[in-house]
């Protein structure tokens, strides 16, 4: 079974560098010391084979501490130098071997430590190293060179591996004793031991590169690295011990050349089926355990992701609850202090209130009393506290009002609550007194509670008494004053229609028997009669004016003013009348009504100028404040100052009948119409200078009645 | 059954009796008026009842009415005509001294067929009592059943 945990670990590798480091020194260092002591079995292991040159074991010492120095971790940058120094100069020693044996050059080195006796096997060139040793130092050095830099590994390792397979076939020769392969040149001087250490040194540069370059083939973690490790060994050992078999089977002529060739390739085939075979089950053992694990692992993960997703949900709940809490709290803070604030306002409100302000229970008990319940009912605070109410009430409330917080608590429905009752009071000393209860309740908990605002209405009490007293007063002697004018109308007007009536038949009849003045009084009877008929149709008028519905509405005062103009226009004909005329606003009131007071103005302008050779009237507007003031403006003979506030009386004048004609009626007309309008009447002159007369209406859209 | 022409004056007023007399009299129509004090003797006319008991049948072709008039005013007797199925097709005129827009008002609601004030100025009287009798008793046309005589 391949197991991926059998990759070799930095350690073992790191001891195999160690250990070629060593034996390449230790070897490099007993060769020398056969050289000097002349020690045959040092020099070439089995005597009669080729002996370690003394600059062969020179550079294995060389090559030995370079690999030491750089397969170690915490060498400094002076000793690294050392190491580099080392693998160049094995790499030098070979190379320049090398360029001996091709150039035929001799650089004297062969012979540089110790005299090679001549004669010794296979040796043209006393103390050189053979060409196959030369040409493995230059890849060696040049591969522990390389091994410095990080690009360079991979081409170190094929120059290692090269010079392992050269030892590899020096090794060969030698365990099958084949005569023709050590005896090509270039291998015949290779001692035993100096193959043995080449492979060694380049197994442990090879262990150096510790997984990288092309060692990671076989020292990774994968499972291609895993076959590597367990079938490598097998594709070198099993064909060299087969082949060294066959080669001694052949030897000892148990079989011959063919029969040993054919067994040879049998015996292959069944190792190598016998392996694949085995290596086949172990990978799909693998293989159907890792689709376990797989599922087992897509298991496990469907289970963690569903419980992540369950903690999230809970997470997010319980997130969502905290929130609300938080919420909540804050809420509840905000209320609490709005609700202290409150509280506050109210004590405060309480206590300063003239008002009185009691509280109840349910039951009709007084919780609190302030000072303005004290002034009101004269009892102190500690006189009410847990009282019933019913103290306060007149005996014959007391009823209605148990019968009512009764209802109140039963059904909740009350018919004071939320409005403002007239009720009466009973003070500490027995008196009553009117007052006005505002009621409101509340509840706290199961328990309800009702405060009461009471306001002593004594005063408006009084005063609307009063009010009433006055309006009946009124409303009497208006009916009284109605009754006259009806009178007025009827009864007064009949008899003057008779002395006119009688007067023209006595005319008709007796005219011709009276002399000038007995037809000088007839006709004095006669227009004295038409003079009252005109009093009593003016006096009819005024007051129409005062008790007749309004109905208002906006008046064009421009149009009216035309309109007025237009119809005094007999009474100026033949006169040289001048008006001037502003723009007048827009009003609100009643225009039956107000034209009568601009009849009765310009009139009046038309009239008191008649002794004027040219007439000029001036009529106009502004705006003061919150009403718009009117005024026509006479050059007429105007009036004595002094007698002004006359000027709207009823039947006052401040002329005589003979000079100017009128009753009197028509500035006490203008007077009670722009009064019922919300404004004032007032006039300016002299004698002979003209007049003024002015008045005011309000600058609203509403008009009160 | 013969038509009578003749008007109704009820006034309680002789001068006033007397000025309208003279203004019909102009236009020969005072002969045929009947002339009662108050509104009850108006009423016991047009029943034929009282001092009218034994009056010839038949109703008069117009009513001159007062307003103001002692124990029954002329609203009164107004409302009583309009009320009665027999009399309401006869024409009434209320005469009176000034236009009162609440008597007014009721007049017409009563359903009266004229409303005339009587003009101060003694000519103008004169005038416009000729035209309501001339107009009245003289141009109107009414239906025949108005002059049923009712017992």
């Amino acid at each position: 079974m391949i197991n991926q945990t059998g990759r070799p670990s930095i350690f073992s590798l790191r001891f195999v560098s160690q250990a070629g480091s060593v034996t390449a020194i230790v070897v490099g260092f007993l060769v020398l010391v056969g050289w000097m002591l002349d020690i045959a079995a040092l020099k070439s292991v089995i005597p009669g084979l080729a002996t370690m040159k003394a600059n062969t074991a020179l550079a294995f010492i060389l090559a030995g501490v370079s690999l030491w120095i750089l397969q170690g971790e915490h060498a400094s940058h002076h000793t690294r130098r050392i190491g580099q120094a080392s693998a160049a100069i094995v790499a030098l020693a070979g190379l320049l071997t090398l360029s001996e044996y091709l150039l035929g050059w001799n650089w004297g080195l062969d012979q540089l430590l110790f005299n090679d006796p001549s004669g010794t096997v296979g040796i043209y060139h006393p103390g050189r190293m053979s060409p196959a040793t030369a040409l493995n130092f230059a890849l060696v050095g040049c591969g522990l060179l390389l091994h410095e830099t990080r690009r360079g590994m991979m081409f170190a390792c094929y120059l290692v591996l090269g010079a392992t397979v050269i030892s590899l076939v020096a090794l060969v020769g030698y365990t099958y004793g084949v005569e023709s392969l050590h005896a090509i040149n270039a291998y015949s001087t290779m001692a035993l031991h100096t193959t043995l250490t080449f492979l060694v040194l380049c197994g442990g540069i090879l262990a150096a590169h510790q997984g990288q370059g092309l060692m990671g083939v076989v020292t990774g973690k994968n499972i291609g690295s895993a076959l590597g490790r367990r079938l490598l060994p097998l594709a070198i050992l099993v064909p060299l011990v087969l082949g060294w078999l066959l080669v001694k089977g052949q030897e000892a002529g148990l079989y011959g050349m063919g029969f040993g060739t054919a067994i040879f390739a049998v015996l292959l085939v069944i190792i190598f089926v016998t392996v694949i075979g085995w290596t086949a089950r172990s990978l799909s053992q693998f293989d159907e355990e890792r689709t376990r694990a797989e599922g087992a692992l897509e298991r496990l993960a469907k289970t963690l992701e569903q419980r992540v997703a369950e903690r999230t949900r809970e997470l997010e709940a319980s997130r969502e609850a905290a929130l609300n809490m938080m919420e909540d709290a804050e809420e509840a803070r905000e209320k609490a202090e709005q609700g202290a604030s409150a509280q506050a306002q109210l004590a405060a409100i309480v206590v300063s209130s003239d008002d009185a302000i009691i509280s109840a229970d349910g039951s009709g008990i007084i919780m609190s009393w302030n000072k303005g319940a004290q002034r009101l009912f004269g009892y102190e605070e500690a006189e009410v506290l847990a009282k019933p109410l019913p103290l306060l009430m007149p005996e014959r409330y007391r009823d209605a009002h148990h019968k009512g917080m009764e209802r109140m608590l039963s059904t909740g429905e009350s018919r004071v609550i939320g409005k403002s009752v007239e009720l009466h009071g009973l003070r500490k000393d027995g008196s009553e007194f009117p007052l006005e209860l505002s009621l409101s309740t509340w509840s706290m908990g199961q328990r309800t509670f009702f405060s009461g605002i009471i306001r002593d209405i004594t005063e408006r009490k009084r005063a609307e008494e009063e009010v009433r007293h006055l309006n009946a007063q009124l409303i009497t002697v208006n009916k009284e004053l109605e009754a006259f004018s009806y009178s007025v109308s009827h009864d007064l007007r009949a008899p003057l229609r008779h002395i006119n009536g009688f007067t023209e038949l006595l005319k008709a009849h007796e005219g011709s028997r009276l002399d000038a003045t007995g037809q000088r009084y007839m006709n004095t009877i006669v227009n004295s009669a038409k003079r009252m008929g005109t009093l009593i149709d003016d006096l009819l008028v005024f007051s129409l004016m005062g008790k007749s519905r309004m109905r208002t509405g906006t008046v064009n005062l421009d149009t009216l003013v035309r309109d007025v103009m237009n119809d005094l226009h007999t009474e100026v004909n033949g006169r040289e009348v001048s008006w001037h005329v502003d723009n007048l606003p827009e009003v609100y009131g009643d225009a039956t009504m107000l034209r009568q007071v601009w009849v009765n103005l310009m009139g009046n302008a038309v009239k008191y100028t008649r002794t004027r050779a040219r007439t000029e009237i001036e009529i106009g507007s502004r705006q003061e404040g919150e009403e718009h003031v009117f005024f026509v403006r006479d050059n007429g003979v105007g009036f004595d100052p002094q007698y002004g506030d006359k000027l709207f009386g009823v039947f006052q004048r401040l002329h005589h009948s003979d000079e100017f004609e009128g009753t009197g009626v028509g500035l006490a007309n203008v007077r009670r119409i722009v009064q019922r309008h919300g404004g004032r009447t007032w006039a300016e002159g002299r004698v002979d200078s003209g007049a003024v007369f002015y008045f005011s209406l309000p600058d609203r859209k509403e008009q009160p009645e | 059954m013969k038509d009578l022409k003749n008007i109704l004056l009820a006034e309680d007023s002789p001068e006033d009796v007397q000025l309208i007399l003279t203004a019909l009299a102009e236009d020969n129509l005072a002969n045929d008026v009947v002339v009662v004090r108050d509104g009850a003797e108006a009423l016991d006319y047009l029943y034929c009842r009282g001092q009218f008991k034994e009056r010839a049948a038949g109703n008069p072709v117009v009513i001159l009415l007062d307003l103001k008039m002692p124990k029954i005013d002329g609203l009164g007797v107004l409302r009583t005509i309009k009320a009665d199925e027999k009399l309401k097709m006869i024409p009434v005129v209320m005469l009176t001294s000034s236009r009162e827009e609440p008597d007014l008002v009721e007049s017409y609601q009563l359903g009266v067929n004229a409303y005339v004030v009587k003009p101060v100025n003694f000519q103008e009287f004169i005038w416009a009592v000729k035209q309501l009798g001339v107009f009245w008793a003289l141009l109107n046309e009414r239906p025949r059943g108005s002059v049923n005589l009712t017992k």
